[in-house]
């Protein structure tokens, strides 16, 4: 692909190890400015690890992370996050035990200006929700309005960098439309890198995408050409570490989609949230 | 009679509750008992002696000494026995590091103090004053005063305050703080200098009560405030603060209706109780913690 801008993020063949177990193995990618960028990928494929390594609560064994021009493999996550990058992690990660508003005004804690006050009470104003409950504990809200908090929360960074972890994971349907409602909204502030396991959602709303299999990035392109051959994406998010049955063959070509792949697709041709809860994310 | 009784009781329990904040500020912080707390509460009374009595410092002056010399201790605390094991992921090796920091300063206390209480000069002037049900002399006023003064301090700085806002999220969840731009390290040896003042200044004023300072004061009462921390909800410290002034009362009222022998059992009871009907404590609201 022609570069046209200059990467806001550019992730030099990352590395990471779980002790002696490897769960990132070389992964480069990049996001540009303004970009909305979608990781696909299985249970186990590295997309979590590969945010948290971004934002510093992992360290690489090898490879960089580099964000507008400086190096932030070594930084600590409060050095990374003062530089707006900000991160939802999975399962939301909302502080159960302070308030709505409290949560809100923890997004704004690297920010050093005086316009927080006025960010919150646009944030109120367009999500009524959150400024209903605003002094109750967090941990009352369901677990869509969790999932809008932590946007939200996220959102009072007044990034320029968003990291989204599986925001749509185990919400209904109406919820998980309303949150990528939100991150379209997100992306006329901030580049977006998005972790999915809703593909079809993902890649809709996404510019570019990648997809990872067991810590590495096997296919990348983007998005509505992904989008049109989602077949092949699918074969690949259809093989899991465990039961894939070619787990030696690691180093797969983008041009050999393993057999599976016709199985998983026709499962889910139509509602693409609506998961069996036993399903391939949901246990992280 | 009853009032005399409520006064005591008041002056009681807030220093229980000022030594539960501190248990509870670096428990809700690290998941980790610091035994030496107590003895760094019962230190405080020392070193206002210290103040008062050796260099002939004026109160303010000494209470100063106090501050600064909390501060150091927690600071100490933190330095020597929970940094050193921060990459074990243990919570075994720093308590038994604390055990060991607390038998240094006692051996200090004992050392330079000697292990029999030493008796403070009287500190402001004898007038009191009667408020109708209970006289209150002028040394009991600066108590009260500084006793809630301190926990209404506490409480607004955890509640009002960018740094309280830091401790509360670190005490939830540690990697979200991160994530939000919290420096981890910086937030916990605030916990520790914090908690470090509290307990100092809790012997303190432990100590002006008493008239005296005492090194056995760690045991009793500094382990008793122990019990208060878990009766109030572990890591809660609006908890520490209501069960403090509860054991107080208690205290008190068994003291002064019941017996002598049964003085400073109260905390032990009320903790069994909370332990059979509420294990979470009075105000333990500790959510599951999510896995990471």
């Amino acid at each position: 692909m022609a570069e046209t801008t200059t990467p806001l993020l550019r992730v030099e063949s990352l590395s990471v190890d779980y002790g002696p177990i490897p769960a990132l193995k070389g992964v480069s990618l990049e996001v540009r400015p303004g970009e909305v960028v979608t990781v696909l990928g299985a249970n186990g494929a590295g997309k979590t690890t590969l945010l948290r390594t971004i934002s510093g609560l992992l360290r690489p064994r090898a490879g960089a992370v580099r964000y507008d021009g400086a190096d932030l493999t070594r930084l600590p996550p409060h050095a990374i996050a003062a530089r707006r990058i900000a991160h939802v992690p999975e399962g939301r990660g909302i502080l159960g035990r302070m308030t709505v508003l409290e949560n809100l005004k923890m997004g704004a804690y690297a920010r050093r200006d005086r316009d927080v006050e006025r960010d919150l009470d646009e944030l109120t104003t367009r999500f009524p929700i959150l400024a209903e409950r605003r002094q109750q504990p967090a941990a009352l809200l369901s677990g869509g309005q969790q999932q809008m908090l932590a946007i939200a929360r996220a959102w009072m960074a007044r990034p320029r960098l968003m990291l989204l972890d599986e925001p749509s994971l185990g919400l209904a349907p109406l919820m998980v439309a309303e949150v990528f409602r939100m991150i379209t909204a997100v992306r006329q502030q901030a580049a977006v890198l998005l972790v999915e396991q809703n593909t079809r959602a993902g890649l809709r709303i996404a510019d570019r995408a990648y997809v990872m299999e067991l810590g590495r990035v096997v296919l990348q392109g983007a998005a509505d050409e992904l989008l049109a051959d989602e077949q092949l994406v699918r074969a690949y998010l259809g093989r899991r570490p465990a039961r894939g049955g070619t787990s030696g063959g690691a180093s797969v070509e983008a041009a050999a989609p393993p057999a599976r792949a016709a199985h998983r697709s026709s499962a889910d041709a139509s509602a693409p949230p609506a998961r069996p809860s036993g399903g391939t994310e949901g246990a992280a | 009679m009853i009032g005399q009784q409520l006064l005591n009781a008041l002056m009681l329990g807030s220093n229980y509750a000022l030594v539960a904040i501190g248990y509870t500020l670096v428990f809700g912080i690290l998941n980790m008992l610091n035994f030496a707390h107590p003895n760094v509460f019962a230190l405080g009374g020392f070193l206002l002696f210290a103040g008062v009595a050796s260099l002939a410092l004026p109160f303010p002056l000494a209470v100063l000494l106090v501050i600064v010399g909390g501060v150091v201790l927690g600071l100490a605390t933190e330095l020597f026995c929970f940094r050193p094991a921060e990459h074990l992921h243990d919570e075994l090796a720093p308590a038994i590091s604390s055990v060991a920091f607390a038998l240094v300063l006692t051996e200090v206390v004992a050392k330079v103090w000697g292990s029999e209480p030493r008796r403070l000069p009287p500190l402001v002037g004898g007038a009191s004053f009667d408020l109708g049900l209970f006289q209150v002399s002028t040394i009991q006023l600066v108590i009260l005063i500084l006793s809630f003064g301190l926990m209404l301090a506490v409480d607004w700085m955890l509640y009002r305050t960018r740094a309280g806002y830091a401790l509360r999220a670190v005490a939830e969840r540690r990697d979200v703080a991160q994530l939000l731009g919290v420096n981890v390290r910086a937030t916990v040896v605030l916990a520790f200098a914090l908690s470090g003042v509290l307990a100092a200044l809790a012997g303190t004023l432990l100590a002006m009560r008493l008239g005296l300072a005492d090194p056995n004061v760690a045991l009793s009462y500094g382990l008793r405030a122990l019990a208060v921390m878990v009766i109030g909800g572990l890591g809660n410290v609006r908890g520490a603060m209501l069960a403090g002034l509860l054991v107080g009362l208690v205290d008190v009222m068994t003291l002064a209706f019941l017996s002598q022998a049964y003085s400073g059992v109260a905390a032990w009871v009320l903790l069994l109780l909370v332990l059979l009907f509420k294990p979470s404590g009075l105000l333990g609201t500790r959510l599951q913690r999510e896995s990471i």
